[in-house]
This record gives structure tokens, C-alpha cells and sequence, in this order.
């Protein structure tokens, strides 16, 4: 099988989930943008596991990786809600120095 | 085979796009389970058998439905934020995206081959990526950790 | 052989702080004390040890084993046990295990007492865990380390918001020089392929001399971040809101030391570049005389000694740039003594008056001798008073910057010299010396402060003994004596300096107040009291960039929508008669004006927005102006 449909799938899925990073206000769909880009590095990583399976194992890494980062994600979001009733990321920027 | 798989990318990456453009919450989270799901078919046309079962699994099912469940808890009617800087981030976006695709790249590669089943990844985890899984495990629990302490209520 | 279990000495503090923060509360809050400090005094035990073993034998010991594989390179991790690193060693274990003790104390009525000592532990066994490092890296991860229990403690009263912010000052800005350290790391790492520093020193040759300039700039970088050098020094004056014994181990004994025992570890590369070490000396001698200068005229008890703090790494760091490797680790071993000593004794008192503004106090000589004394020989021996430890070292750095020859440099170091015991003595008067307006407290401190205080006045007294031994077992040769004269006249300048002090302060036989009037000297102390005003023009010039997303949207509204509806305004100007040519031309034009004036000045309006998603942005052109030069440097 010829790798064109994978590039292309996952270079659309990294741009898609950038746009949606920088655009995007609502904290929950700005994680499902970076879910997005974590797919498009899965896809390549299991595609061009050509010789061996160490890119499938990586990509299973990466999976329980996201896994907890979306664990982690959306109890941060819902304690944003239950904070401010308003979950707006350009709300929060406590961050701030 | 390659022409379905060539629909199933197109799929994925409508669905995507529908996840950043929909204005629906509800929607956008159906679309993103899609598209996980079209990730998961792509998967098993290389033959990563036990990815591609992971994927639904984890991502379609249980990433999807978190998603799902937090939108309701945290949904207020009628309230949709507005994209912010959309043509100035398209720009930006292709700009990267004809960076990286620029001079060519090489779309005659072959992929696939070798044939993830549920016993070799096993046999890998255990052996040559065994610190790394055991890591990620470490990871995990305390990502499972974190996240009931953050969302526990501070009255009791 | 002692030093093959050097590795042990940083495990113990792990351990504790593994166990003081998991059981957190359910720890006792006496427990947690007695667990940190007795994993401490384990560590200073064996620090001894091995220091004593690394005096008599002058032997070195280097251990390590293979931790990751990155493609052909083998990364390996280990420790290193020579001269420099052993002295290093006992410094950062013997002022550990005091200030625990002393935090015992001091520590008594705070709820969150298990947090405290969890995250001293953890800071204890990280600087360890730096002083063996045997590679770049691994120094790194725990320069790293280091940095993270500093934000912590000197954020542990959160609940004060001058805590938060310190904290988050400080650790912003040594941030600044960690990431030049490790860019100065990878470059080198780039060319040579191993982190190690044996590999480092043998093949560093190799590289090209501006390679070589770059990379030990790089690598002071991090040294002036972590070092408080300027000009990074800002964050240090506020790390004063956090607790005493913390200051006083963190930084003024061991963690600000950190890019001095850098800058010492890698001085085989640094002998070969004269340019780097200049500037080295330069930035140093400038910081010295920066630090006494502002430490002249502040109020707040422990801002003086975070001034002097400063000021003397300000010494140590010159030091360096003048090839007095040797001096300057005496220095920095004296200035832990005593300096930690001054800490300890600004908590005594600041517990037992409850105030921070030294102009408040006075009549501490009563209360009990033994911490003024102790206070006072600490003091002696920062101003350079022979015979105490300060005034050899100071003596040890004149001879090294007299061999270089420069008497700029030279003439420079005199009058920061000169600054020293005027400071410290206007400090120890204020706080003790007898003044009938003013009362004393009357809570009073315990054996478990006023020993660690004795004995850390104990060791600064003595040090100065040790000097030839000293010099002798260090890898760097310094010779002696060949300076008499000027050694006598800088010797003469301090005592000049001193006398001074105690004629204004003490005796008060010279009018403070009418010095004051003298509008020149106003001037002068505005500016010392202000501290040049380099923090605050950092404030108002540095963090106030621009936001992009925001300034995207803006664009959008404004530009994009703007030049549409333009258009379509166009069509209908043409086709209605155009009813006046001034109104659109003339006033479209003064208002673009007007309007690209906002709008690049909204440009340099702030960088720092607070929103994660802007940092994002941040990522996004980065990778984007990366991956241009790339293509442009054809990639």
C-alpha cells in the first residue's frame, strides 16, 4: 500500500488540530484539537512501522499518554466551570506574571 | 482496498474539520468520534490489528464519551464562543503546511507490513519499550491521581 | 574507600521527601522534622567522610553507568569526586544539616510543617545530586531541580500574595539563563557527542574558536541566572519573602553557588578563552560593586544580606574571570559560613521582634551574648577584617587579579571591598547596638536557633587558617605574596571602611542625617535604595509586548472586513455621484495614518498575555520560522 492517503491524512489532521489550538475559545474543544494532532503523529508512527513494531508500540504509548492527558484535561475544565460558571480560555490568564 | 482507504482519509479529515468548524458542541464531539473511528480503520488496513482495536476502544469509546459527558455537565444553552483571528490562523496554518509539503515528499513509500497483533506488541511492551510502559503506567496513575483531586469538592 | 558510595548521600533525602509529602498531614508534625534531619546528618556524615578522605589523599573517584542509548550515543550518568566537588559536597550537607536543626525552631508553630521539610529535603538532596553529577546533563536535570524547591519555598506562605509572586519571579527569570545553559549543553553535545565532562574537556579543543566563545558564553549564562549576576539579579530581593532558614540555605549558602561551582567545573575549557573570561570578570566585578552599592541604604533586615549576597558571588564570579579558581572556591566556602550565619541571625531576630525594618531596631546586645557575638565575628569576616576567612580570600582574589595585571579590575575590586564592611556594620548597629528609644521583644529563642548560629561562627572564625592547606589541595596553583604592598593597602582600605561604619552607626560621632542634605548624596541614595532602578525598568519595558491572537482578531475586524466593506463602499461611491472627494480621499488617508499608528503601536503593547493558547501561537511561528531558515539554508 502507498503512503499517499497517510501523509496526507495526518499532515491535514496536525493543520486541522493547529488551527483549532490557536482559533478555538472553548477549552474542551481545544482538546479535542490536540487529540487530533496526537492522531496524526499515531498515524505515522503505525504506518511507517515498516521493519519492525516498535512504531505500534510507540503509537500504544501515545495513546495511554493522550488518554491521561484528556483524564487530567477535562477534570481541569470542570473545575474552570465550577469556578467561573464561564469557560472561556480567553478568561483564563492567571498565568499572567 | 486503497481507493476505500483513500475515502475513509477523506472521511477523517471532512469529520475533523467539522469538529473545529461546527458550532454545536455535541456535534463537534460526534464528529471527533468519527474521525477516531476512520483513524482506527486506517490502522487496520496496515495491519496494526491490536492499534486499531485500542483506538476504538480508548479513543471512540472512552475518550468520546468523556467528552460527551463533560459537555453536558459544563453546557450552558444558547452560548456559542466565537472563533477568534480565523484568516490570520489560516494563513499561519497553510503557512506550515506548505513548509512541510514543500519540495516533495515521498508519497510512492510503501507502508505497512508488518502485522501488529495483540501477541508481538505484548511481547515488545515486556521487552524493549518494558521503561517506557512501566513509566507510562506511573504516568497514568497519577494523571488518575491528579484528576480526582483536582475535581474533588473542597467541603468534606 | 569512602567515595564509592557517594551515590548514597543524596538517596536518603529522596526518601524523605517521598515521605513527607505523600503523608502530609497524617505525618506528625514533630516526625517530619526529626525524619528530614536525620536523613541530612547522614548525608553530612558521609560528606565528611569523603571530604576528609578527598583532603588526605588528594584522590579522585569517578563512577557511573550506562542510563539511556540515543542512537550511537551511549548517555551515561555518574558521579564525580574530586577536590573541587568534595569541598562543595561538605559545604552544601554541613549548612543543610544546621539550618534543618535551626528550622526545627523555627519551623515550631507552622501547620504545614511536613511540606517544609519534604521540600528542604528535596532541595537538599537535589544540590547533592548536582555537586556528583559527573555529565552536563544529569547537572541539568538537577539545576532543574534545584530551581523547582526554591519556587516552592519561597512561595510555602502562598497565602501571602508578595510569596506567590516572588516565588514566580524567581523562577521565571533564572529561567531565562537555564535555557541559555542548556542551549550552551546541546551545542556542545551537537559537536562533541557525549555530556560527560572528561569527554567535554578532552575534546573541546576540537571546535572552532568562535564555537567555543559562544559555548562558554552560553554556559555563564546560566551561571548569571542561577548566580543572580547581572543582569538577572532582580529576582533575589524578592525571594526574601520566603522563610529565614530557607534564605539563608538557599540563597545565600548553597543554590545561588550553583553557577560559580558551574563556572568552576568547567575552568579547563575556561583557560583557553581569555575573551570569555574578561567578560566573565568584568560582569562579576560590576555585580560586587552593584550589590554593596544598593546594600548601602535598604531597611529591610534581610534585603541588606540579599544585596551582599549579590555582591559577593558578584566576588566569586570575578574571581573566576581572573583565573583565582582557587580563591574563589575559598570564598564561596567562607561566604557560606558566614552568610548562612547572618540569615540565621536575621531570623533570631526577626522572630523575637516581629518586625523586618531595621530602622525599628535596636538594643539587641542585651538579649543574651552569645548570638551577637556569634553575629558579629560572621560580620568581621564579610567586611575582610584580618584574621577571619573573609580577609584570606578577599587576599587570595587581589593576587589572582594582581597576576592578571589589570588595574582597572584591580582598583575596581578595591572599592567594592571598601563597600563591604560599611553595609554590614551600618546593619549590625542598627540591630544591636544600644538605643534607649527603642524596646526589645520579649519572646526569645532557643538552643535548637542559637546553636546552628555558634557553630556556623565557629567555622567562619577559624576558616581563615586553613587557607594554604586549602590552597595546596585545590587542582589550581596560586601563588603567594608577591603582592605585599598592595595586600597591605586593601587590608588598610577595609579597616578605612569599617572605622567609617562604626563612626556613623555606631558611635554615631558623624551625622547621618546631615550627610542626607547634601543633594549629590541624595541623588546616590535614591539610586542605591532603588537599586538603580534596573527591576523597575523591567517591569515597565520588558513584559509588556504584544498580544497576537487578540491582535489577529483585531486584524480580522478591522483589516480583512475592513478592506471588503471598503470595496463594497467603493462600488457604491462610484456609482451614486461621488458627493465629496475630500470626505473619503482625504480623510480615509489621515485616518489610515492614524489608524496603522494604533495599530503598530498595539503591536508593542504585551507579550504576555496569561493565555496558554497565545503561548501556543508562540510554538506555531517558531516551528514556522524554523522551518523557513531551513528551507532557506537549504535543509
Amino acid at each position: 500500500m502507498i503512503a499517499f492517503h497517510f501523509l496526507i491524512t495526518s499532515i491535514g489532521l496536525v493543520l486541522i488540530g493547529l488551527y483549532g489550538v490557536i482559533t478555538l475559545r472553548h477549552p474542551i474543544k481545544i482538546l479535542m484539537s490536540i487529540e487530533l494532532i496526537l492522531n496524526a503523529a499515531n498515524i505515522n508512527l503505525v504506518a511507517f512501522s515498516t521493519e519492525n513494531l516498535i512504531g505500534q508500540g510507540f503509537a500504544s504509548l501515545v495513546i495511554a499518554i493522550s488518554a491521561a492527558e484528556v483524564c487530567v484535561g477535562l477534570a481541569i475544565v470542570y473545575n474552570l466551570y465550577r469556578l467561573k460558571k464561564d469557560i472561556d480560555v480567553m478568561e483564563v490568564n492567571a498565568l499572567k506574571w | 482496498m486503497q481507493s476505500l482507504m483513500l475515502i475513509i482519509s477523506f472521511l477523517v479529515l471532512i469529520s475533523a474539520l467539522m469538529v473545529i468548524l461546527s458550532e454545536d458542541m455535541v456535534h463537534s464531539a460526534l464528529f471527533l468520534i468519527f474521525s477516531f473511528g476512520g483513524v482506527g480503520a486506517l490502522f487496520l488496513s496496515v495491519g496494526a490489528q491490536f492499534l486499531g482495536a485500542i483506538q476504538i476502544l480508548i479513543y471512540t469509546g472512552a475518550v468520546g464519551v468523556m467528552m460527551l459527558l463533560m459537555i453536558y455537565f459544563t453546557s450552558k444553552e444558547g452560548k456559542s464562543i466565537k472563533r477568534e483571528g480565523k484568516y490570520s490562523g489560516i494563513v499561519l496554518v497553510g503557512l506550515l503546511g506548505f513548509l512541510i509539503l514543500y519540495p516533495s515528499i515521498s508519497i510512492t513509500r510503501e507502508v505497512g507490513g508488518t502485522k501488529g497483533l495483540t501477541q508481538n506488541i505484548g511481547r515488545l511492551l515486556f521487552s524493549d519499550l518494558l521503561i517506557p510502559f512501566e513509566v507510562i503506567s506511573i504516568v497514568l496513575l497519577s494523571a488518575i491521581i491528579g484528576a480526582t483531586y483536582i475535581i474533588r469538592r473542597e467541603d468534606h | 574507600m569512602v567515595m564509592e558510595y557517594a551515590w548514597l548521600i543524596p538517596v536518603p533525602l529522596f526518601i524523605v521527601f517521598g515521605i513527607n509529602i505523600l503523608l502530609n498531614k497524617r505525618l506528625k508534625n514533630r516526625t517530619s522534622g526529626y525524619l528530614a534531619t536525620g536523613a541530612v546528618a547522614f548525608s553530612f556524615i558521609l560528606s565528611t567522610l569523603i571530604f576528609i578522605s578527598s583532603l588526605l589523599t588528594g584522590s579522585k573517584f569517578h563512577g557511573s553507568v550506562t542510563w539511556f542509548q540515543l542512537g550511537e550515543h551511549v548517555i551515561k550518568a555518574g558521579y564525580l569526586i574530586d577536590p573541587v566537588s568534595s569541598l562543595m559536597l561538605l559545604v552544601v550537607s554541613l549548612v543543610s544539616f544546621l539550618v534543618f536543626i535551626y528550622s526545627l525552631e523555627f519551623m515550631e508553630d507552622d501547620r504545614s510543617k511536613p511540606r517544609f521539610f519534604g521540600e528542604l529535603a528535596l532541595f537538599s538532596g537535589s544540590m547533592t545530586g548536582l555537586v556528583l553529577a559527573d555529565n552536563f546533563l544529569l547537572m541539568f536535570i538537577f539545576w532543574e531541580l534545584v530551581g523547582l524547591c526554591s519556587y516552592l519555598l519561597i512561595g510555602f506562605w502562598m497565602e501571602k500574595s508578595e510569596a506567590a509572586s516572588g516565588s514566580k519571579k524567581a523562577f521565571l527569570i533564572t529561567r531565562i539563563g537555564d535555557i541559555l545553559m542548556l542551549s550552551g549543553i546541546m551545542l556542545m553535545f551537537t559537536q562533541i557527542g557525549s555530556f560527560g565532562f572528561e569527554e567535554t574537556f578532552n575534546s573541546f579543543g576540537q571546535l572552532s574558536g568562535d564555537l567555543q566563545t559562544i559555548t562558554l558564553l552560553l554556559l555563564f549564562g546560566g551561571a548569571v541566572g542561577k548566580s543572580a549576576q547581572l543582569p538577572l539579579q532582580v529576582w533575589i530581593p524578592d525571594a526574601m519573602v520566603g522563610p529565614t532558614p530557607v534564605s539563608a540555605l538557599i540563597h545565600a549558602a548553597t543554590m545561588v553557588k550553583a553557577g560559580v561551582y558551574l563556572l568552576a567545573r568547567i575552568s579547563p575549557l575556561l583557560s583557553s578563552s581569555p575573551l570569555v573570561t574578561s567578560i566573565i570578570a568584568y560582569f562579576g566585578i560590576l555585580t560586587a560593586l552593584f550589590g554593596a552599592y544598593s546594600a548601602l541604604t535598604q531597611k529591610d533586615i534581610k534585603e541588606i544580606l540579599a544585596y551582599s549576597t549579590i555582591s559577593h558571588i558578584g566576588f566569586m564570579v570575578f574571581a573566576i574571570g581572573v583565573m583565582g579558581y582557587s580563591a574563589s572556591l575559598f570564598h564561596l566556602f567562607n561566604h557560606s559560613a558566614f552568610k548562612a550565619l547572618l540569615f540565621l541571625a536575621a531570623g533570631v531576630v526577626i522572630t523575637e521582634t516581629g518586625k523586618h525594618d531595621i530602622t525599628k531596631m535596636g538594643n539587641f546586645w542585651k538579649r543574651g551574648k552569645l548570638v551577637p557575638i556569634a553575629t558579629l565575628i560572621g560580620c568581621l569576616s564579610l567586611a575582610g577584617i584580618p584574621p577571619l576567612g573573609g580577609w584570606f580570600s578577599k587576599e587570595m582574589i587581589l593576587t589572582a587579579t594582581m597576576q592578571g595585571g589589570n588595574y582597572i579590575l584591580v582598583s575596581l575590586f578595591i572599592l567594592a571591598s571598601f563597600l563591604s564592611p560599611i553595609y554590614i556594620f551600618r546593619w549590625y548597629s542598627l540591630i544591636f547596638s544600644t538605643n534607649r528609644r527603642k524596646k526589645v521583644g520579649d519572646k526569645s529563642s532557643g538552643y535548637l536557633m542559637v546553636l546552628p548560629i555558634v557553630a556556623l561562627a565557629t567555622i567562619a572564625g577559624l576558616a581563615g587558617l586553613f587557607n594554604s592547606s586549602f590552597n595546596e589541595w585545590m587542582p589550581w596553583s596560586l601563588h603567594h605574596g608577591s603582592h605585599a604592598i598592595l595586600a597591605i593597602g586593601s587590608t588598610l582600605v577595609v579597616l578605612t571602611g569599617f572605622t567609617l561604619a562604626i563612626l556613623i552607626y555606631h558611635l554615631k560621632l558623624i551625622d547621618i542625617n546631615r550627610i542626607k542634605e547634601n543633594t549629590l548624596f541624595e541623588i546616590l541614595h535614591k539610586f542605591s535604595f532603588n537599586a538603580l532602578y534596573i527591576d523597575d525598568s523591567y517591569t515597565k519595558l520588558g513584559f509588556k509586548a504584544f498580544s497576537f491572537s487578540i491582535l489577529a482578531s483585531k486584524f480580522d475586524d478591522k483589516y480583512v472586513d475592513g478592506v471588503i466593506n471598503a470595496f463594497g463602499a467603493f462600488g457604491r461611491k462610484v456609482s451614486s455621484k461621488s458627493k465629496s472627494f475630500d470626505d473619503i480621499g482625504i480623510d480615509g488617508v489621515v485616518n489610515g495614518v492614524a489608524d496603522s499608528i494604533k495599530f503598530s503601536s498595539s503591536l508593542a503593547r504585551k507579550i504576555q498575555t496569561g493565555l496558554v493558547r497565545d503561548y501556543s501561537l508562540w510554538i506555531l511561528i517558531g516551528t514556522i520560522t524554523i522551518l523557513i531558515i531551513l528551507k532557506i539554508s537549504g535543509g
